[in-house]
């Protein structure tokens, strides 16, 4: 019966005329937009997170992907397999630069968005990261 | 271009009611004494009173009338204290956070860009009187995304 059951539904499908291929819908503008956004704030999420006392950073970076419908995932991303090269710590000076960088990314997306709502969240992230800025140690040292 | 102009009106007269309340708090900051809130304060109402000189051009640019600030507006209550001025004046920051993050979702192109800009600034001047930066400035139902990130007094 079993094998009844697999096989017949394959003979099914060889008799059925040619259909075309399901393909899945192309991504819309703003998809696309909130992919790139997506790989930005992870990677400024994974520098947040390996340099010392930049957790809280790392947590509002997580909050905004969870926002954008893209949880971080588990774990430390910068963890490197045994044997690998160690990946130096980054400064505080990378970690400003990579902060200004997304807030210039979150900014743009904000004004290139099609839809309203969305517009209105990743303008927020900016000003949210640009809170960060205004307050990173870097930026004082700078001044 | 009514659709860019009616959410620029909103925001005009949420800076009204700013330059009103700062002009208020800039007083009574005057006389406690504490030199570094009334610089604050007047710096926070001369921004202000930029964005409002802003909006009525570019609201007239489009060919429609600025919206003029009502007769009279609520004063906030217990700002006889530096801790009560700060207080209203970062409940008066997010109010034109909330403002300048709806104007966003309203409008495009260049009147979008002036309202990010906007909702940068003035979540950059909140600092000032809160301290700490949030999660999300300007989208108040999002504060319980922020697992508790957000420490709002």
């Amino acid at each position: 019966m079993l094998v009844g059951a697999v096989v017949l539904p394959l003979t099914a499908c060889d008799l059925l005329p040619q259909s075309p291929p399901v393909t899945p819908p192309a991504p819309t503008a703003d998809e696309l937009l909130v992919d790139r956004v997506v790989s930005a704030v992870r990677r400024a999420r994974d520098l947040a997170a390996a340099v010392p006392g930049a957790q809280s950073l790392a947590d509002v970076h997580d909050a905004h992907l969870a926002a954008l419908g893209a949880p971080a995932p588990t774990g430390s991303p910068s963890a490197s397999p045994s044997g690998a090269p160690v990946v130096p710590t980054p400064t505080a000076t990378a970690l400003h630069a990579s902060e200004v960088a997304l807030e210039a990314t979150l900014t743009d997306a904000a004004d290139r968005a099609g839809d309203g709502a969305l517009a209105r969240l990743l303008a927020s992230m900016a000003a949210s990261i640009a809170q960060h800025v205004a307050v990173l140690p870097a930026r004082k040292a700078t001044r | 271009m009514t659709t860019t102009v009616t959410p620029l009106q909103t925001a005009l007269a949420a800076e009204h009611a700013a330059v009103y309340v700062y002009g208020v708090l800039g007083g009574r900051a005057s006389r406690t004494g504490a030199t570094d809130l009334s610089r604050a304060v007047r710096s926070a109402y001369e921004s202000h009173r930029a964005r409002r000189d802003r909006l009525q051009a570019l609201i007239a640019d489009a060919g429609e009338e600025p919206v003029g600030p009502a007769p009279a507006y609520a004063t906030p209550r217990r700002i006889d204290t530096p801790a009560g001025i700060r207080r209203a004046a970062l409940e008066l920051e997010r109010s034109c956070q909330e403002t300048y993050a709806w104007v966003v979702s309203q409008t495009h192109d260049g009147a979008r860009s002036w309202a990010v800009d906007a909702l940068k600034d003035g979540a950059v001047r909140g600092l000032t009187f809160r301290g700490t930066p949030e999660t999300f400035p300007g989208i108040r139902e999002l504060t319980d995304h922020s697992k508790g990130l957000d420490t709002r007094p």
